[in-house]
């Protein structure tokens, strides 16, 4: 793998060999598809919808987009749901799907690392580690070639058509964030195209916050001189706004920037050893109180969770529903009668050479915090095989994507309405004011919603489904009030999804005007003419 | 009710390549699965097992690992275990599968139902279960989708037919081969999952079935794999004229060619 130091490099425009459609009716009509996100709202006034290869395309198109005052949306898996890869003010649209090679792996100081272009999708970055086939042909190192270990990349955000340069764009969490941590801290190096079509390598632990200032040396010319932020980010999983942190890394300016700042092109990530076996189970409640009890005491017991997330009545009904319609194609179980449920996924690790016994005992240690909790061991499930993972997996994928679902088909009554979802999180002992916070709300104000999601972090998705405008209207003022409970709560208003063009209002909440106004000013420095991702975040 | 399910460890052919020379299954790196039919045998098992009580024994043939699908089974529910692994049982076909299955069951003995599921997903040849009925002299009643009704002497089970289905009526001992069942293997419980540590899987070796080892894997197996290819595609239409008849031969002539 080449060595990259930070700094700022020019690089070649060069166009050769990419694929480029111009024509705002031309790219409605055959690549609707590129115009929307998860979010299902639908971008406008796109000129010119470009699939570049290489880092020179890249550098070219912001070269043209300078020349000729267009602004330019980034647009990778298109699985995030806050609109951000949606085209807020046509111009360009760049779909990075095109770039998915991974470029080299290494070992270095014994830490094993990838670097991958940004459109790799997860499923396939994870199929290839898994395999340790690369696809590439650099020498692939015999500690990672021979050696019977496996290894993997712990993002997930069950989305796995979600591309490498998405997840960190957006810094993305998963079920395993709980013990894993985010995307970030995984991302060991990335490579940026600015606005200026300059290309910005950045190495962990090369740029570190000077006297309020980054700086970054340029192959020619003077450094590159940003203001750090200042304002203090709530300690919860966070993902909303640009990073800020007193001693910070300018990488971690560029995560979760929800490309405000820049392109990345390519990721060098962290691949770490996979534990022996992973193993879990879903425990059913007859009451959502003690639901909230369990997590608990999980958090104060024996046993080593790795994700524990939730599904409330609604969200079981609608697997419920699925099932009954779909049948037995929908990979869904049969699940009892309940009124809230938990899942939890643990591992037993490498160096602790796990036999049956030692599995029982892992066993053991939950069923006791389930027993504890008022659940019932004997309906209980418990997974041990790869398969049965899966299948809870794709249990827990399927909420929100039946939600979707349903959005989809209100959308046909009226254009207007979207899924309002919440993405709050809040510090570990305002799990029960916030829950219950929620539920009162929403009972009272009558929409339909489902409650689920990564309930270890204190991070429950309130998904809203109204049913008409006025509903609609009415879940984005309960939104707000819960995004002005959690932030009273010491929490932030998006964990995972980030701001995207959906959320900017909920940002307002949760940091003050001058916070924003920083974020702005770094915006300035780095994209003075605003040319990258307008509409998105600030 | 005494069940006995045999279940086989297959390589997850959803997740399979196939070498492009050679047409074999590249399964270096492919995990690991239970023949989804198995985990449709071993469904119908657990089902006809909570309205007549009784018992279910899980049993394969297989490398040391395929103990992991028989733990899959014990965490189920299922009662006991056995796995028949020995290098004398290696390379078999399916005749030599169904003889070593055959002599374990006799050794076992006292089943009064025998689940199959249809075929595996590496072989498709739906050969084993039937070739263990005929070892054991039992009847065997293939593609059955669900039971109807168990009473003390009789099975009443349904099974796919081209273009229905047929309800058959049998005696015990009977072994059943089963499709894709209505109902998904369904997820162990906590406490299921716990008991099952507690319990053994037995291993069998040839002695211990008083097999003959020339009845056994490469040495009891006369199928030779000649070739195994995947048939050339061809989307051309070509019309056939004329009148019936001429259109009947022509078509044979056709389908002979080919
Ligand atoms: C059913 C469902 C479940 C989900 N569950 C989770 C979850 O549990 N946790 C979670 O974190 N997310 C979840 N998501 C959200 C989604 O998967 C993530 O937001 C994902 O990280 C976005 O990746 P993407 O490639 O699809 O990016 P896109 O949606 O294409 O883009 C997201 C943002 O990143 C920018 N961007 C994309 N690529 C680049 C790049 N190379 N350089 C600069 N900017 C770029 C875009 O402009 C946009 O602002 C879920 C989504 C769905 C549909």
């Amino acid at each position: 793998m080449e060595e990259h130091k930070s700094g700022i490099y020019d690089v070649t425009p060069q166009s050769d060999g990419m694929k480029v459609v111009h024509g705002e009716e031309t790219i409605r009509r055959d690549y609707s598809d590129y115009l929307k996100d998860e979010s299902n709202i639908e971008g406008e006034n796109v000129q010119s919808l470009f699939f570049p290869r290489t880092i020179n395309n890249i550098a070219w198109i912001m070269n043209e987009a300078c020349g000729n005052r267009k602004k330019v949306t980034v647009s990778g898996g298109r699985t995030g749901i806050c609109a951000g890869a949606v085209p807020g003010a046509g111009g360009y649209l760049l779909s990075l799907e095109k770039m998915a090679r991974i470029l080299g792996v290494e070992i270095s100081s014994g830490e094993y690392s990838l670097k991958a272009e940004c459109g790799i999708r997860l499923s396939e970055l994870s199929s290839r580690v898994k395999s340790k086939d690369f696809g590439i042909e650099s020498v692939v190192p015999t500690e990672i070639s021979r050696s019977r270990t496996s290894y993997f990349y712990p993002p997930d955000p069950t989305e796995t058509t979600a591309t490498l340069g998405g997840t960190v764009a957006t810094n993305a969490s998963g079920a395993r964030t709980l013990f894993y941590g985010p995307t970030r801290n995984y991302v060991v190096g990335i490579e940026v195209i600015l606005s200026t079509g300059e290309l910005l390598k950045l190495k962990r632990g090369e740029v570190p916050a000077e006297n309020g200032f980054f700086r970054v040396q340029k192959e020619r010319g003077r450094p590159l001189i940003i203001p750090t932020p200042s304002y203090e980010m709530p300690k919860t999983k966070h993902s909303a706004g640009l990073y800020s942190k007193k001693s910070m890394d300018l990488i971690d300016l560029f995560i979760g920037s929800e490309g405000i700042l820049g392109i990345i092109v390519n990721v060098t990530i962290r691949l770490i050893e996979e534990p022996h076996r992973f193993f879990g189970g879903v425990v059913f409640f007859q009451e959502e109180y003690y639901a909230v009890d369990f997590v608990y005491r999980v958090r104060k017991g024996m046993a080593r969770p790795l994700a524990v997330e939730y599904f409330d009545k609604d969200a079981l009904a609608l697997l419920e529903g699925t099932r009954k319609s779909q049948g037995p194609v929908s990979e869904i179980p049969e699940i009892p009668v309940c009124s809230a449920a938990v899942y939890f996924e643990s591992a037993v690790f490498r160096d602790e050479k796990p036999e049956g016994d030692n599995l029982k005992a892992e066993f053991l240690k939950w069923k006791k915090l389930i027993e504890e909790a008022g659940g019932d061991p004997q309906s209980a499930w418990a997974v041990l095989n790869k398969r049965d993972m899966m299948r809870l997996k794709a249990l827990r994928h399927a909420v929100p994507e039946s939600v979707n679902k349903i959005i989809a088909q209100k959308k046909l009554k009226d254009g207007r309405i979207h899924k309002v979802g919440t993405d709050i999180a809040v510090p570990d002992e305002h799990l029960k004011e916030i829950m219950k916070f929620y539920r009162e709300l929403l009972e009272a104000e009558r929409i339909a919603s489902v409650i689920f999601g990564h309930i270890g972090n204190n991070h429950l998705h309130v998904n809203m489904i109204p049913d008409n405008y006025d509903e609609l209207v009415r879940a984005k003022e309960l939104y707000r009030r819960f995004a002005g409970k959690a932030v009273s709560l010491g929490g932030t208003v998006s964990a995972e999804h980030g701001i995207g063009k959906l959320k900017k209002d909920y940002l307002a909440i949760l940091y003050p005007q001058n916070a924003i106004d920083e974020m702005k000013a770094i915006k300035d420095t780095i994209d003075p003419l605003n040319i990258l991702n307008p509409g998105n975040v600030i | 009710m005494n069940i006995l399910v045999c279940l086989k460890q297959v390589p997850d052919t959803q997740k399979v390549k196939i070498d492009p020379e050679r047409n074999t299954l590249i399964r270096k790196g492919v995990p690991s699965i239970t023949n989804p039919l198995d985990e449709s045998a071993l469904e119908l098992a657990l089902e006809v097992r909570s309205i007549t009580g009784g018992k279910i024994t899980v049993l394969t043939m297989g490398i040391p690992d395929s103990e992991e699908i028989l733990r899959d089974g014990l965490s189920l529910g299922a009662d006991g275990a056995y796995l028949l692994t020995h290098r004398d049982f290696a390379g078999a076909d399916t005749l030599a599968t169904s003889y070593t299955l055959s002599m374990a069951i006799k050794e076992l003995g006292g089943f009064d139902l025998l689940l199959f599921g249809k075929q595996a997903i590496d072989g498709d040849t739906a050969q084993v279960g039937p070739e263990v009925a005929g070892h054991l002299g039992i009847p065997v009643v293939t593609f059955v989708t669900n039971v109807q009704k168990t009473a003390k002497d009789i099975i009443v089970v349904e099974r796919m037919i081209e273009n229905g289905k047929e309800i058959v009526e049998a005696e015990y001992p009977v072994l059943l081969t089963v499709v894709k069942a209505a109902q998904r293997l369904r997820i162990p419980t906590l406490e299921g999952m716990i008991k099952s540590f507690d319990i053994p899987v037995h291993r069998l070796g040839v002695q211990d079935i008083g097999a003959d080892s020339s009845r056994c894997g490469l040495k009891g197996s006369p199928t030779r794999v000649k070739k195994i290819f995947s048939p050339k595609m061809n989307s051309k239409v070509k019309f056939i004229e004329g009148s019936i008849d001429e259109k009947a031969k022509k078509f044979i002539s056709i389908v002979r060619g080919i």
